[in-house]
């Protein structure tokens, strides 16, 4: 809009001009001058209409945006005209500004952005603690329905545990993901069903709760979207249940639940079982930790002696928990990443200054004002850096596409990971900053040269000095930067190296898993559960690419139960009369699928049957522990739950149950055809590549109950590795940010020094002249570098020592100080900004005399 | 830049002093709209070319003035000659008001300086 009215005022002015002239023109020729004399006389009685008109602008005044139009205009005729370093500067801060973008979009996504229940900031998790071996365990419905009674921190307080049910009726058996929820929960978490109703209290009762709520998309899978489908029946384990509602697209509690039935607890959920969780609203003012206290108040009521008591903590948490830790990492070793660009930039700029030093000064000397020449410089930074910022919002858009295609399904909300407006803010603020950061004292600096000095040709040291410092500094800072990101790195690289280490106690080459959960409607009597699994193993053993297949109720690195032990024949109390112990049925070929060692005894037979004697099998820490003298073969043991003795018969290796970094409890296996189960994980030892069997294992499984779905097919090296998508993500990351550190560090030396080379041409080339040696020259760069680069090396030893500690809980077998990594990182920054150095310096011991010392 | 066919030698010009151009500009369009031409014109000859106005001052001045408000311009045919249009300025209220502040402070002034300069008459 102004550039119509400027424009017309542009034509004004010309034509105001023109008709004056004229008129000069005229009346000197009646005063009797020819036609081109008098022309020429009122051109010069006019002056210069150039000058003119710049005065009447000036007069008309710039606006802001005016002012900044022509800036902008002119810093990009201006990068322009210097393609190579605008390439380079925006490529750093594209590099810079889009790790940050990214890392930013995922923190924003995984922890900024509110779950989908309303006012989910007072929607609290409420679990069990038996401290300090169960710091987070699941609740037994007796502690829940007191919480309830006797809380009054909370609104509301819901109880839920996910469960699995097969949906039976179509053509196919499916397995869905579900819960059982007690009748609040809808509204506890403040979400309404979009179609129907939700549960009422008098559903939440064993008996009357044949009713379901489904998920959207289930609905819309399943039902074809029909609104007609309340009221329906579908079949459920077996079960027929009522449609009463369909919940809200964005609507799947715990996890990825589609289906959800009332709690309505059975006297046997009463048995003391820890098995469900529950989520509290805060009444408005209420605390957490006022909660929290409360909940310490009432937990000692519930139990004597006490040994269970109760966390309350955010649901954020819940879902997210330890990947704030490594994502806030990240995000600050972006950042540092960040400024290292800044750094290369700011230096990037500096150098050019000598360059424009004429140009600045003659602006100057022409009128410019200081400010308005730093004005227009940092216009010019700017320009750079929102284009750069641009380019690294592209790459970062690229980056989350890109980790969304690898599904790592490990890292919670990693789906909801996307570029919303919140981090298009993050980036314009961060780009806009980054130009003011970098842009700020090159421009301070290069607008203070004097004057004279500069225009005068010959007498560039002052302000050359003055640069080189500024430069030192930022090389330093950038060295500093570079080493604490590499230190991050390092140590995570050895956390991770020692991981892989790391045995798990089985060999998960060539083994499939999947899990059958046989519907209780049909499969209520153990003997049917036994005969379906004799029935599979034999069906699956007579594959030929089967070695061994088994089943187990629990699985390493995927879950198991725990259990309480006591040892027969030792006093209740005495320290080493029991313990709790991840538990397993197996049937007998589980361990030699496993590969899991016997280290004496015997393994389970076939013999090992309902109606032979009760045995068990522990590991070898618990026969360590428990039975450091004495053979603990022929020792009995009692497990939890219905009392009776077990006798040992063998010790197997220990097992990583709960991931490679945890600890190894005590472990103890039943024989499943002793004490079968309705839900178990089928695992299949091939001679090849195990997913080929896939469907040859589901087949095998219709084949005896063609209404038995299976899910969740994958190998077990699948399994142990999804425990550690989040090491192997954030090493990667921090990895390629410390790579990156590392380069634009050099390529930082590389510039400070080649440009104090440049400026020492003269004094070197006298140097030369005097008769130093080519090695003299060499080694007095080299060691000029080697000062600079020790300096930043020393801080950001200082730094890391500092920073590392905050990463305490992403390393595994590796200390935050570890010596090795510090020394060793340094060296490699070192050496690899000695090398940066080492370009400009060998150039410079090659100088010509003669050339170097006209050079000035 | 200065004018080049000078009635007056250089010496005998006097050099504005700063402002009060804009005071005589408003001035001379007391009597009436005017173009730029006819006013620069009119200050010369009413100085008896004492007074140059240069162009390179008088335009800027103009915009200036018409910018704050104080004139207002509009295109023109001119009085004899009916075919050409020129920009002619006229005063606005409150370039009468300007014009008055700044003759007051000008006779401020001058009598000022005739005070300093001329004690002698003054007691």
């Amino acid at each position: 809009m102004f550039w119509r009215r400027r424009k017309q005022r542009e034509q004004d002015l010309e034509r105001e001009l023109r008709s004056d002239l004229e008129l000069e023109t005229a009346e000197r020729q009646e005063s009797g001058l020819s036609a081109d004399e008098a022309r020429y006389a009122a051109q010069r009685a006019f002056g210069n209409t150039t000058r003119i008109k710049e005065e009447v602008r000036r007069a008309w005044g710039w606006t802001v945006i005016e002012q900044l139009w022509q800036d902008l205009r002119y810093a990009a005729r201006t990068l322009r005209r210097s393609p190579g370093f605008a390439f380079t500067a925006m490529l750093a801060l594209a590099l810079g500004i889009g790790a940050n973008t990214a890392t930013f979009s995922a923190v924003n996504s995984i922890i900024l952005r509110p779950l989908p229940f309303r006012d989910s900031g007072r929607l609290m998790m409420l679990d069990e603690k038996w401290l300090p071996r169960f710091p987070h365990f699941e609740a037994t419905p007796r502690d829940f329905l007191s919480w309830r009674e006797q809380s009054h921190a909370f609104e509301g307080i819901a109880a839920f545990v996910s469960v699995a049910f097969n949906l039976t009726g179509g053509d196919r058996p499916e397995r869905i993901s579900g819960a059982r929820v007690s009748a609040n929960l809808p509204a506890v978490l403040g979400v309404k069903p979009v179609l129907g109703r939700s549960f009422t209290r008098e559903e939440d009762t064993a008996g009357n709760d044949r009713v379901v709520l489904l998920g959207y998309s289930l609905w819309q899978q399943h039902f074809a979207a029909d609104p007609g489908v309340i009221g329906r029946a579908i079949r459920l384990n077996d079960i027929d249940y009522t449609i009463i509602g369909v919940m809200p697209p964005t609507f799947r509690f715990p996890h990825d639940a589609e289906i959800w039935k009332p709690m309505g607890f059975t006297p046997s959920d009463f048995d003391g079982d820890h098995f469900i969780w529950a989520i509290g609203r805060l009444k408005q003012g209420i605390t957490r930790n006022q909660a929290q206290a409360e909940m310490d108040l009432i937990m000692p009521r519930l139990q004597r002696p006490q040994v269970w008591s109760a966390n309350v903590f955010p649901v954020l948490d819940y879902y997210v928990g330890q990947v704030k830790t490594a994502l806030y990492i990240l995000l600050g070793a972006a950042g540092f990443l960040l400024l290292i660009a800044c750094a290369n930039v700011a230096n990037l700029l500096l150098a050019r200054g000598s360059a424009r030093e004429k140009e600045i000064s003659l602006r100057t000397s022409l009128g410019a004002g200081r400010g308005r020449i730093i004005q227009q410089l940092l216009t010019e930074s700017l320009l750079l850096s929102l284009i750069g910022g641009a380019l690294g919002l592209l790459l970062a858009f690229g980056t989350t596409v890109a980790l969304k295609r690898f599904s790592l399904a490990s890292i919670p909300r990693l789906d909801e990971v996307t570029v919303d407006h919140w981090v298009l803010m993050f980036t314009l603020s961060l780009s806009s900053l980054t130009g003011f950061l970098f842009g700020l004292s090159p421009a301070l600096r290069l607008t203070r040269v004097d004057l004279h000095d500069s225009l005068k040709a010959g007498s560039r040291i002052a302000g050359a000095v003055m640069r080189t410092d500024l430069g030192t500094t930022l090389v330093i800072s950038e060295v500093a930067f570079a080493l604490v990101l590499l230190t991050g790195a390092g140590l995570l690289l050895k956390s991770f190296w020692q991981l892989l280490e790391v045995r798990p106690g089985f060999n998960p080459e060539n083994v499939l898993t999947t899990t059958i959960n046989l519907p209780a409607a049909r499969y209520r009597e153990p003997y049917r559960q036994v005969q379906f699994v004799r029935q599979l193993i034999g069906s699956l053993e007579s594959l030929p690419e089967v070695r061994q297949a088994a089943v187990s109720d629990g699985l390493p690195f995927s879950d198991a139960a725990d259990v309480g032990i006591r040892f027969d024949g030792r006093p209740i109390g005495a320290p080493d009369s029991g313990t709790t112990a991840n538990y397993y049925r197996v049937t007998p070929r589980y361990f030699r699928a496993m590969a899991i060692p016997l280290i004496r005894g015997r393994l389970f037979t076939a013999r090992d049957a309902a109606a032979a004697q009760p045995v068990t099998i522990i590991n070898e820490t618990m026969a360590k522990r428990f039975f450091p003298s004495e053979d603990p073969i022929g020792k009995r043991l009692d497990i939890s739950g219905p009392t009776y003795l077990r006798q040992i018969v063998g010790v197997v290796g220990d097992v990583k149950q709960a991931g490679l970094k945890a600890s190894i409890p005590p472990q103890v296996y039943e024989p499943f055809l002793q004490k079968p189960s309705n839900s178990f994980t089928v695992v299949v030892r091939t001679l090849g590549d195990p997913m080929r069997l896939a469907d040859e294992v589901r087949r095998q499984v219709q084949t005896i109950d063609r209404e038995q779905p299976i899910s969740n097919i994958r190998t077990m090296e699948d399994v142990v590795g999804a425990t550690m998508t989040q090491d192997r993500l954030s090493t990667l990351l921090l990895g390629l940010f410390a790579s990156l550190a590392l380069v634009l560090a050099a390529v930082g030396v590389y510039g400070v020094i080649a440009y104090s080379v440049a400026q020492r041409t003269h004094e070197i080339g006298i140097r030369i002249a005097l008769g130093a040696h080519q090695s003299g020259i060499l080694k007095l760069v080299l060691v000029q570098s080697f000062r600079v680069v020790l300096i930043g090396v020393g801080l950001g030893l200082v730094a890391s020592l500092l920073l590392t500690r905050l990463m305490t809980a992403l390393l595994y077998g590796v200390k935050a100080t570890d010596p090795v990594i510090f020394v060793g990182v340094s060296a490699v920054l070192l050496s690899v900004a000695l090398i940066a150095a080492f370009v400009p310096a060998w150039r410079a011991s090659r100088f010509d005399a003669t050339a170097a010392l006209r050079c000035e | 830049m200065s004018s080049n066919d000078m009635a007056k030698e250089p010496s005998e010009r006097i050099e504005l002093l700063q402002g009060t151009l804009d005071m005589l500009i408003l001035r001379t369009l007391l009597f009436g709209p005017a173009h730029g031409h006819q006013i620069a014109k009119h200050i010369q000859r009413t100085t008896d070319d004492l007074l140059q106005i240069e162009h390179g001052s008088l335009y800027p001045a103009l915009h200036r003035l018409e910018r704050k408000g104080w004139l207002a311009a509009k295109w023109e045919p001119a009085a004899k000659d009916q075919k050409r249009e020129y920009k002619y300025y006229r005063l606005t209220a409150a370039g009468k008001k300007q014009l008055a502040a700044e003759e007051s402070k000008w006779k401020q002034m001058a009598s000022a300086i005739a005070r300093v300069m001329w004690p002698a008459e003054e007691s």
